[in-house]
């Protein structure tokens, strides 16, 4: 897994554009768990698209799974870039 | 917030391509802002579906009030790929084209069930009067169904817990294959009705699904009613079958429903809306998959988590009753993290 320093403001803002609610991520660390700050599942599909297209290709099964945290998706854009 | 809008045209050409709840099982309670969310749609759009016929009543003060389940079946029914309905169902059906072997290992799932009680999700500015006084009750895992064991949480004792709960579980699959002809002679009618469009494959409101030969005969069926109609069939046959309901666990967790039968002493699992999916593939934006559709008929998937049902009846109550179709986003699911 890549090691990420801390989740650039990026991936914040990518997050952010897919919240119902965008304020609820200014109280979410990098580790926490969407699910258990509250994140529903239909913004959890709307980051899954937002970040589908901002790697430019369909996310696999085991990604999906993955996307839980902030850091799940610093980790998944940082592994792209790399 | 950027919010890219979907195709008008679009949305409005979904409006025949479904049928919309009968008025007797209607809720007009969701409002325009909530429904362009939903729908990832301009507010405007959504006052020109009620334009060109969208059932809804008008509120002196929240404006046009629509159905949800409605709402559900123009996102699901638009083919833009971009509302929430559609990208749901792409992404929780991603599994169906990993390989065979990943269907059935053993997975360890981490669920969090904490049904949201506001329609705009538990983060909302404003929740609906009177939803912190909601009594919420949600039916807990089936630790009695095969490959279903129970790793952290609980206990489950009671069909039915108050307000939600966390637990970890591991979910172990079967491949199996069915062989009596009369459980070929049931799926086959089941899914064939769904395959020839002679019945729509769409979401169908919780009263109706509660008639399933009513919603069936109207020439609509979701998962509850395609499984309990197929349970039906099933024991009509004199074969002894239950329609089950619990969670498809992926991105999130959704609730889906699905039929067991006995066969040899065997629980089978039956799955007509996952072969119907994976058959039509690209019509409901998922992998075409022969493959999958055929083990849905008798294999156990690790996705599939039951609750403890009788004949899938609603997963979550809030008072007694139905809880709406939104209180489901609040139904979490993961791989569970190992030291």
């Amino acid at each position: 897994m890549t090691a990420v320093a801390g989740a650039p403001d990026a991936v914040r803002s990518l997050i952010k554009g897919s919240l119902d609610h965008p304020a609820l991520l200014d109280r979410l660390g990098d580790e926490d768990d969407f699910a258990r700050a509250g994140i529903g599942s239909g913004e959890l599909i709307r980051i899954a698209l937002s970040l589908e297209e901002e790697l430019g290709r369909p996310l696999r099964d085991e990604e999906l799974l993955g996307l839980t945290s902030v850091r799940a998706v610093a980790v998944l854009i940082g592994a792209e870039g790399n | 917030m950027t919010v890219e809008t979907a195709a008008a045209h679009a949305l409005l050409g979904a409006l025949d391509r479904f049928r919309v709840a009968p008025a007797d099982v209607a809720r007009y309670d969701t409002d325009t802002a909530t429904a362009a969310r939903a729908l990832r749609a301009a507010p405007e759009q959504v006052a020109r579906l009620a334009d060109e016929g969208l059932p809804h009543v008008v509120d002196a003060e929240r404006g046009p009030l629509f159905d949800y389940d409605d709402l559900m079946n123009v996102g699901m029914f638009c083919g833009t790929g971009q509302t929430v309905p559609e990208l749901g169902l792409r992404f929780l059906m991603r599994f169906a084209a990993s390989s065979r072997a990943s269907w059935f290992e053993p997975r360890d799932w981490e669920i969090g069930v904490h049904p949201s009680r506001t329609a705009g999700g538990e983060g909302a500015e404003a929740p609906a009067a009177g939803a912190d006084r909601l009594e919420v009750t949600v039916r807990v895992p089936d630790l009695s169904a095969p490959g279903v064991e129970l790793l952290d949480g609980g206990p489950f004792e009671e069909p039915l817990r108050t307000n939600g709960y966390q637990a970890a579980i591991r979910l172990t699959g079967a491949e199996q294959t069915v062989r009596d002809p009369r459980i070929h002679e049931a799926w086959a009618e089941v899914v064939d009705g769904l395959a020839s469009r002679r019945v729509v494959y769409q979401t169908v409101p919780e009263p109706l699904r509660a008639d399933h030969h009513r919603a069936w005969d109207l020439g609509v069926a979701d998962c509850v009613v395609a499984s309990r109609l197929l349970t039906d069939r099933l024991r009509a046959a004199g074969l002894e079958a239950t329609a089950r309901r619990g969670y498809l666990l992926g991105l999130f967790g959704s609730d889906h429903a699905w039929c067991d039968v006995v066969e040899d002493g065997v629980h089978k699992s039956l799955d007509p809306v996952f072969a119907f999916v994976a058959t039509v593939g690209d019509e409901r934006g998922v992998a075409e998959s022969p493959e999958f559709a055929a083990a849905c008929f008798g294999s156990r998937f690790n996705r599939l988590l039951p609750c403890r049902t009788d004949s899938a009846e609603p997963l979550v109550y809030f008072d007694g009753d139905p809880a709406p179709y939104w209180a489901m986003v609040g139904v979490g699911a993961r791989p569970r993290r190992t030291a």
